[in-house]
Order: C-alpha cells, then structure tokens, then sequence
C-alpha cells in the first residue's frame, strides 16, 4: 500500500513538474510568444456588478475555435473600453458597458449547457463570440428561449431561416462570399488576361464548410469555370497528400480551401512539399488570422482569400474615428484586428445605440430595437461603405463580402474595387 | 503510371507513420495480452513533451535531437504506469484492461488539456516542407525520416527480442508466464519493461512527428482507430505484421482517397479489415498464436 501512494505520488510530482515547465501563456499555434491576452480576461463565474449593462461573451478561447473566439473577446474588451471611456449608455444615466467573458469551448456539444449557465446567472442585454455557425447552431434555442439577442459571425444560410427572433448577423453569407471571389476571378480574366479556368474545391465536411461549397460550386460554374475537383474531408486529419495529389492530378489551376487552421497549415505544407503551386483562394477561416503569418511568414505573400470584414478597408480609413478603434486594437494586441475582432466591437455598438434608443437594458427590447431601428452610428462604416445599418425582419444584414490579399504580413482588400486600399500583387500563377 | 506511383509512394510513407505507432501497441499486446486503448495518447504525450523540451531550449535545438530524452521519459513514464495502473489488474480478466486503459486515455487526454491548453501546437521546421527527388517522385523529407525510423526501430525491437537475454526472456514470458518463472525470470519485470517499451515506442513516434503534425489533446483519437486496424490486420502481438500492414493501410487509404474520395478512404480500410477478420481472424501476417 506504501509503495503505491509512493508511486502516486511520484506520478503527481511527474505531473506537476511538467506543469510549472509549461506556461500556457506563452505557448501558441506556431510555438511563437503568445501575445493574446484574451486567456487573462476569461471570468467564467463572474456576474459583474448590477451598476454596468451587461453583455455576454461566450466565445470558444479552447480546441479547434480557439482563434476565432479569442479575437471575439479582444474585439469585445476593446469596445467596452471605448463605450466606457466615452461615458457608458447615456440613456441609462451613464451607466458602464461590462463583458462578461466564458469560454464555451469548441465542443457543440458543451456550449449549449454553457450558454444556459451563463444567460440564466445574470441579466444580459446581447451576447456574442461564437463564431462558427455550429458553435452558434447549438446555442440559439438558449438564446432564443431566455430572449437575449445572439449575434453570430457564420456563414451558414439555414441558421437564419430557422425564424428565430433573436438571431442576428451583420455578416455576409455564403452566397455573397462566393459572389466576392468569382467577381475577383472574373476580374482577373478581364483585366490581367487570366487563363486558367479549372477549380478545385475543397472543405471541411461540416456544416461552414458544407453550406459555403455548395454555393461556391454553382456560382463558379455559372461564371464559366470548371469545377474539376469537389472534394471534402473530416477536420483534423492526419494526412492531405491524398486530397492534394487529386488537386495536383486533376490540374487544378485555381482551389478554393475551406478550413480550420491545422487542416490548413496541413494543406498548404503539403502542397510546398509537392511543389504544387495553384493560385489559392481562401474561404476565410483560417486565413484571416495572424497565426497564419506566424506559421508562414513570407509564404503569406500574396495568398488571397475573401472575409466579411478588415482592420482596414477604403471606408474604415476615410473615418478617423473607426481608424482610431483598428489602431487601438493593434496597439493593446500587438497584431491587426482581425475579421472577427472587428464584427464583436461593430455587433457591440450597434447594441449600444439600440440601447440608447430605447432607455431599456433588457434583451427584448434591444431586440426590438435592433429589428425596427436604422443604425447610424459611426462604426457602421467598419462593416458598411457609408450606408445606414438596417436589419431584414429575419436578423439578417447581409453587406457584401471583401476580397483580401496578405501584403506584408497583413491581409488588405483589394475587391471590391470601392473598397480596396491597395494594389493586387498578380499572383504569379497568372503571369506564367 | 508516374502518378500511381507516386501515390503508391506517398501511401507507403504514411503507412510507416502509422507502423510507427503501431509497433508499441503489438509488443504490449504480444507480451501481456492487454489492448491498451490509450496508445494513442501515449503518442500525444510524446509529442507534447518533444513540444516542450523544443521550447524550453528556446527552439534552438532540434526536434530530432530531442528524440532520445523523450524516449528516456516516456520510458520512464511506461513503468509508472504499469507499476500504478496496470500490475493491480494482471490477471482479472480482459474487461479489466480495456476499462483501465480506457479510462487512462480519458485521463491522459484531460491532464494535456489542463497542461498544455486545448489549443493546436505545433513547431515551426524547415523540414516540414523540405522533400527531395528520386527520378520524377517527390519524397517528403519528414515523412521519410519518420518511415526510415519506422524501419529501423522494428529491426531494433527484433533484434533486442530476439539477440539479447533479456528480449528472450520477454518472449518467453510471453509464451508461457509459468515456465519463464520456472526458469528464473521475474514475469513482473519483464512485463514491467515490455509495457515500459511500448509506452517509449509511442512517444518516440511523437517525437518524429511534432515536425508534422501540430498536437492537441484529442491527437491520439485520430491515429488510434487506424492503427488498431493496422494492429489486428498485422496480427496482434506480430511486429514485423504491424510494419507491413501499416504500409498496406497506408497504400490503400492514399490510393483510395487520391483517385476515389478521400471520405470513402476510411471506410475502405475497414471493409478490408472486416473482410480479412472474417477470412484471416488472426491477421494476414499470423500463422495463429503470438509471434514476437
């Protein structure tokens, strides 16, 4: 019996010896620093103080998501500053803006349960930072049943057709994604006298990467394109040598990629060690974030993909106000503020004026306020060249979507034309 | 022609991957008779302590030199575990290994988690885009390494099994623990270092493949069911059947993914597997009974 509390013992001493050699803070995606500090502001118990109007941030900060969810709280973090610092709500006597920070992890099957947890321990205006259309899926009937409005960052059609009441979305879907890269495509035809006409596609067999192929696939092929490959495969996969020498058999010239980061780092290494050089069209995800810089470096030159919002775009950086929010973030962070930053702080303020419409900080009436008001406030531009904000009956916004291209180390639109601040770098797949 | 072959190719160097992972597994089984349902996890232990040690080095020593320390743990990490876990439950019946080992996985799998974070690790490697050429086929350069080790620990492994004292001491415990006790061999011990030997295989398969493959708690869930397949098709306890069998499954999966659907690619391998278990119960490279 001693002997097997001593050998216990020796397992936990194992243990514990690797755990203060591992500091959680410091290890990330590409073994670089770790210079995200969403991990420090996760207070998954906390309820806040009853003097502050508060918003629910249940974002995956854990497994696969982890990207998305931490830019969704640093986006969040950096909105409440700014409503704070500018006096809380006014209508609410100046009351304070409070995130509430919960990891819901990247599991579907958890984030319900959380998400009940979480809306039934305090009162909150709005919630948002699940930002994958299955993490947001799962969580809805909560959100819908405890009326609190959800804003989500997907893309999926079939989640804003479900006539939830309290679903909301200020991003593009999957048809105005694909809308963005097949009118790049075409200009490329147009006016760099593109030749290449056969396009892989590959995507994650989940419900994004399902419900953004389809879409893609049609408009592709209405545009003219062949589509030679139309492949999908299960995340997290142990090897892409089998998907990438079918593209490279095929003579793919063009492939459009849906994926979750280590698939995708996956994907394009292996294309490296093949020597397989198609011009690569993102499909957001994975390749808005900076950890693609991290793990590429200067491979990023050049790589397209399209996203629903940027740090920068033409209308952002005429407005010296929403300029001021992209430089802060960059300043607070140490990287871009990326697609889904910049969606959490646009769905944040567009609360915050429905909140000052209506002088009432419950989740049914910013509701109300957010399906029967027109949005004016100066952030709108952030996600909207210079239009007003208003939501369809179903939630659903609907802008149009941004082509990207990484030029030195940070992604730039460079379609539609009205939007872009740079030039395109030709991809050298159209000057061969 | 050029292109099947090159697929062939490709399968074959996965396919050693997989071996690699599957040669730990066969000498536990062989040995003791227990499935270990947390082989897989060994494999993500390994890779996170290759991780570790890469950063606590401040990345400036290679992965591959950090092979032998991470042997020399995950050895010493074998036999606590079948001191603690596995000696209490020698002998109680076959329900009792899988439910342990099992339950070890969960446990593995939670304790990275709680360690390392949930997130996807990975090292940045020069070598995990590398590849060379023979004639027109392409050779990943990481892959190679992993397969050329593949081979060169199952030659060790039949060496040390069949050349050295204690490796046929291990065979005879594994042949008749009663007899090999008559002999003079503690069975304890030697099952004490076959498990040990196991667990070290696995993590120094973690090792090789850090440069590859980024590394998450939930890891060894992806290669183990594979390599289970790859375990039993090659005969459980058959060490040179786990190594051809892996490169079959590997083959099989590539071509089948690469000219059909890389979604049908596992479902594939299992028809395969079932139909062999129906023809060949004891696996395609097994007479019948343990061959080590």
């Amino acid at each position: 019996m001693k002997r097997k509390i001593a050998w216990l013992l020796l397992i936990c001493m194992f243990i514990f010896m690797f755990a203060a050699c591992v500091d959680p803070q410091t290890t990330d995606v590409s073994g670089t620093e770790d210079t995200n500090t969403a991990d420090d502001m996760q207070n998954e118990d906390s309820v806040g103080s009853s003097d502050t109007v508060k918003f629910a941030i249940v974002a995956p900060l854990s497994g696969s998501s982890a990207d998305w969810g931490n830019e969704a709280v640093n986006g969040a973090k950096l909105a409440e500053k700014f409503i704070n610092d500018a006096g809380g709500i006014q209508s609410l006597g100046g009351k304070k803006v409070e995130m509430v920070v919960t990891d819901s992890t990247s599991d579907t099957t958890q984030v319900a349960t959380i998400m009940e947890r979480v809306l039934t321990g305090d009162q909150y205006v709005a919630t948002m930072g699940l930002c994958t259309s299955p993490l947001a899926t799962a969580a809805m009937p909560v959100a819908e049943k405890l009326k609190v409005p959800l804003f989500m960052n997907g893309t999926s059609i079939d989640f804003m057709e479900k006539g939830y009441q309290y679903a909301f979305r200020i991003t593009p879907g999957s048809p105005e994604y694909t809308e963005a890269q097949v009118g790049l495509l075409k200009e490329f035809q147009d006016k760099y006298g593109m030749s290449a006409n056969k396009i892989g596609v590959i995507y994650e067999n989940t419900n994004w990467g399902v419900s953004q192929s389809e879409p893609t696939k049609t408009m592709v092929e209405e545009a003219g394109f062949t589509v030679n490959v139309f492949e999908s495969y299960t995340p997290n996969m142990s090897d892409a040598s089998a998907l990438v020498t079918k593209l490279k058999n095929a003579g793919s010239e063009i492939v459009f990629v849906m994926s979750q980061p280590a698939d995708l780092k996956l994907i394009l290494n292996t294309m490296e060690t093949v020597k397989y050089d198609p011009l690569v069209i993102g499909g957001g995800g994975a390749f808005l974030f900076n950890s693609l810089y991290e793990e590429l470096g200067e491979k990023t030159q050049g790589i397209i993909t399209v996203g629903a919002t940027n740090w920068t775009n033409a209308y952002l950086d005429a407005n010296a106000e929403c300029k001021a929010v992209v430089d802060a973030y960059e300043s607070e962070y140490g990287h871009f503020m990326n697609d889904h930053a910049v969606q959490t702080f646009v769905q944040i303020m567009l609360v915050v004026e429905a909140l000052e419409n209506t002088g009432k900080a419950d989740g049914e009436s910013v509701r109300n306020s957010l399906i029967n008001d027109t949005f004016t406030n100066v952030y709108t531009r952030m996600i909207q060249p210079g239009v007003d904000i208003k939501f369809a009956e179903n939630g659903d916004l609907l802008p149009y979507a941004l082509m990207l291209q990484w030029q030195d180390g940070k992604p730039y639109v460079i379609y539609p034309s009205d939007a872009s601040t740079k030039d395109i770098i030709i991809p050298e797949q159209l000057v061969k | 022609m050029t292109q099947l072959i090159q697929t062939i190719l490709n399968g074959v160097l996965i396919g050693g991957i997989y071996a690699l992972i599957a040669v730990g597994l066969t000498i536990i089984f062989g040995v003791l008779k227990i499935i270990n349902f947390a082989q897989g996890e060994f494999l993500m232990v390994g890779m996170y302590i290759s991780y570790t040690l890469y950063m606590l080095f401040n990345r400036s020593v290679s992965s591959y030199l950090l092979i032998i320390p991470v042997a020399v743990i995950m050895f010493l990490f074998g036999v606590l575990i079948m001191k603690l876990l596995i000696n209490p439950v020698l002998g109680k019946g076959d329900s009792a290994y899988i439910l342990l080992t099992i339950g070890l996985s969960y446990l593995l799998q939670n304790v990275a988690q709680g360690i390392w974070t949930a997130n996807f690790l990975s090292i940045n490697s020069p070598i995990k885009t590398s590849s060379f050429l023979i004639g027109d086929f392409i050779i990943p350069l990481a892959k190679f390494i992993a397969f050329c080790a593949a081979l060169a620990l199952v030659f060790l492994v039949h060496i040390f099994l069949k050349k050295l004292d204690i490796g046929r001491a291990i065979r005879a415990t594994s042949e008749s623990r009663d007899i090999a006790q008559l002999l003079g061999i503690n069975p304890k011990r030697m099952f004490t270092v076959a498990f040990a030997l196991g667990v070290m295989l696995a993590g120094t398969a973690g090792g090789l493949l850090i440069p590859v493959y980024s590394v998450y708690p939930r890891l060894g869930v992806t290669f183990s069911t594979i390599v289970f397949a790859v375990v039993v098709l090659g005969g459980l306890g058959n060490i040179k059947g786990a190594l051809f069998s892996g490169i079959l499954v590997g083959v099989v999966e590539t071509v089948v993914g690469t000219y059909w659907s890389v979604n049908l690619a596992p479902i594939v391998v299992f028809v395969l597997f079932i139909a062999v278990m129906l023809f060949k119960p004891n696996g395609l490279f097994s007479k019948g009974g343990v061959k080590l």
